[in-house]
């Protein structure tokens, strides 16, 4: 699926953290097969239209997420909020069409999960051709998605707007009315 | 009209005998954003793991593009 440019985030950060924030998003298009690691190994300028090539892409994905003013620092020292951004830019790197997230607002304030949500909607309309979401957060869902589907015990509960499924009184019983 | 993006057909999954997911049917169209919501050990993230390649259905498909 992966050469399909299915995409997907974990729920536990998969960042190097003792690579700079930069490097980072440098190695994920490299790991992602995007530009086949050998051909670095090539002089001249081949080389260098790669390395420049996939520079100004990291700095575009970047800027995208807001990671610009932290791309010198190492991404161990990033905040919980901050290494979620750098999890979405990793999974750009690989330039998906279909890019899946699991649980990208885990461990985040309301604050951080708002500019997370815009960020998703930024991705949304100038990265991805489509996106699926796993998450619990329910601002986050009813802000970005456009249908939700829900799921109960391996089976498919119930599949509509972010409305009719918020309204779903079996929704609300087997899932919604717990965290009310 | 085209095809969606990704289509789940029926998908069911296992961690070896203990079934996961019971036929689930999930379709993602170009452009759209879908949530998959539910509690823990709903089937969220294996129904991710089936679509990732990273756990192979029991049955049913995985189709991108209307291709397996």
């Amino acid at each position: 699926m992966a050469q399909r440019r299915v995409v997907r985030t974990f729920q536990k950060t998969n960042v190097l953290k003792n690579l700079t924030v930069r490097d980072n998003v440098l190695a994920a298009h490299y790991l992602s097969g995007r530009e086949p690691l050998w051909r670095t190994f090539f002089a001249g300028g081949a080389r260098a239209r790669i390395e420049r090539d996939i520079g100004e892409s990291a700095d575009g994905i970047l800027s995208l997420v807001g990671l610009e003013a932290r791309r010198g620092i190492e991404a161990g020292a990033l905040s919980c909020g901050e290494l979620r951004l750098l999890e979405v830019a990793l999974a750009l790197g690989a330039r998906p069409r279909l890019l899946m997230l699991d649980e990208p607002a885990a461990g985040l304030n309301t604050h951080e999960a708002e500019a997370l949500a815009a960020l998703l909607r930024r991705v949304r309309a100038e990265r991805v051709e489509a996106m699926l979401l796993v998450e619990h957060n329910m601002a986050l869902v009813m802000s970005v998605s456009d249908r939700v589907v829900v799921m109960n015990t391996g089976e498919k509960l119930a599949e509509g707007t972010p409305e009719s499924v918020r309204n779903n009184s079996a929704v609300r019983i087997a899932y919604l009315g717990r965290v009310d | 009209m085209n095809a969606p993006l990704l289509e789940l057909r029926d998908v069911r999954a296992a961690y070896g005998k203990v079934a996961a997911l019971h036929g689930v049917s999930l379709l993602v169209a170009q452009g759209e954003v879908v949530a998959l919501l539910g509690a823990n050990g709903a089937g969220k993230s294996t129904t991710l793991r089936t679509i990732s390649g990273l756990m192979r259905p029991t049955s049913g498909a995985v189709l991108w593009c209307g291709e397996r």
